[in-house]
């Protein structure tokens, strides 16, 4: 491994909470939000663990966020809707380092129709990566249906080319 | 008719078998992290310069180079022997400073594209190893600069006409103790380099230039990745690569070293002196960051 070499690769998930209710009146609410996941390998592919990893919002020096990786060489945070641009992300560890940049642009709410909370979206606009695909999750339910049609499509072009040949 | 039905009916459920597999096969790709994206730059061999840049969307850019603690207070090779430098001679030519947008990274781009472009005025050779361990990094030069976020940084090591590194880009000089042996050393490369650098990584951000603001951005050598650390491991990709100082120790005559590269050339074995010259790219950092680098064919 060269020293002080690593690679940073984001990718964008999808993070949220799950209601729940507990004792005294305790009330929980849940959205989907758009969040950014860095993760942090030295050149040799192994993991920067428990790197400190410091975020910067668009045009600015001081730290928006701080925080560090966890074992696996992974970060995840939601950047600030309401300030598109570069977003920068610096991860160091012993003496290593490297910053990744991260374009984010307003989009309009059309491209967020997954999103279960609309009305957050209307009201702050939504971010996403310019080049990275935009993450749109399935149920379980959404894949056994699709995996049953590929088959039966499957059966059904077999059939047909199989009745022509007779 | 009711059997060339069926036959349509099979043939659109195919079709849409086939879309509905490319959707899930799509969908799959989503869930998984993508690399960022930095694709490769067209050459550019002007970036553009904002040439009427007015007064009040300016500050002052400096440049300061740093040679770390390694060079301020000293270090232990890999192989056990007390570094300490009385003096570390660099010479920086054709400092440049850069905005780029998307940000220049030296490991997945060869060609670096500016948005704005200054260049530093020459500057004489510094001395890294002024100051303690508190000295501040050593100020190589600064001019008024478009504001903005300078995230490039390119510098060339060449050979001074004049001063106390007279033809030598690099002259390290100082003392290596072990076991109660101290040996006086003086090191003189002439291998000129060059380096294309991204953004400042360190303990905090540089380069980001507001209207009538100052701003820094720094040169970092890495004098550790040509002895190594005692401090690291042996097994760190760092003192692996490193040459140590027992090497350059057997070339001592009466007690003392004092040998440019041509001597180290004859010295050293072959292997020895190609990972040595080797070595002197990987010196240049801009902090943390990483640069491309580049020995400059004499």
């Amino acid at each position: 491994m060269k020293p002080g070499m690593i690679v940073i690769m984001i990718g964008l998930v999808l993070a949220g909470m799950s209601e729940q209710a507990i004792a005294h009146s305790v009330l929980l609410k849940h959205q989907s939000v758009q969040a950014l996941e860095i993760q942090a390998n030295y050149d040799s592919g192994e993991p920067m663990k428990n790197a400190q990893v410091t975020v910067y919002a668009p045009n600015t020096q001081q730290p928006w966020l701080k925080g560090s990786t966890n074992d696996r060489g992974y970060f995840a945070f939601v950047p600030d809707r309401t300030q598109p641009g570069t977003w920068s992300v610096k991860v160091r560890s012993e003496g290593h380092g490297n910053i990744i940049n991260i374009p984010l642009v307003a989009t309009s709410t059309a491209s967020i129709d997954s999103a279960s909370d609309k009305n957050m979206a209307t009201e702050q606009g939504t971010l996403e990566p310019v080049t990275a695909s935009s993450a749109v999750g399935f149920t379980p339910l959404q894949k056994a249906i699709m995996a049953t049609a590929v088959i039966w499509g499957f059966m059904g072009t077999a059939l047909f080319f199989q009745r022509r040949q007779a | 008719m009711t059997g060339k039905n069926d036959e349509i009916i099979k043939l659109v459920g195919g079709l849409v078998g086939l879309g509905l597999l490319l959707a899930v096969i799509q969908s799959c790709g989503t869930n998984q992290l993508v690399s960022a994206p930095f694709p490769t730059q067209p050459v550019a061999e002007e970036p553009n310069t904002t040439a009427t840049t007015a007064v009040s969307e300016s500050g002052v850019l400096s440049i300061r180079a740093n040679g770390e603690d390694f060079v301020r207070t000293g270090f232990m090779s890999k192989d056990g022997w007390r570094i300490k430098f009385k003096h570390v001679y660099v010479t920086l030519s054709e400092v440049t400073a850069y905005q780029t947008d998307p940000a220049y990274d030296p490991e997945k781009s060869k060609e670096l594209v500016a948005n704005e472009k200054v260049n530093l005025p020459p500057t004489p050779t510094i001395d890294l190893a002024l100051g303690d361990e508190t000295a501040e990094p050593i100020l190589v030069a600064e001019t008024k600069a478009p504001a903005g976020q300078y995230n490039a940084l390119s510098w060339k090591v060449v050979k001074p006409i004049d001063g106390p590194a007279q033809g030598y880009p690099l002259v390290l000089k100082g003392t290596a103790t072990k076991d109660g042996q101290t040996i006086p050393f003086t090191l003189k490369f002439d291998q000129e380099l060059a380096y294309v650098c991204g953004e400042f990584v360190g303990k905090e951000r540089k380069g980001l230039l507001k209207a009538g603001d100052r701003a820094d951005l720094e040169v970092t050598l890495h004098f550790d990745h040509l002895l190594g650390n005692a401090e690291s491991p042996l097994t760190d990709d760092l003192n692996k690569g490193a040459l140590g100082f027992a090497p350059l120790a057997a070339l001592a005559k009466n007690g003392k070293l004092d040998v440019d590269q041509a001597a180290l050339k004859q010295g050293l074995s072959a292997a020895n002196y190609k990972q040595l010259i080797g070595l002197l790219p990987s010196l240049g950092h801009t902090g943390e960051g990483h640069c491309r680098e580049i020995l400059v064919k004499s």
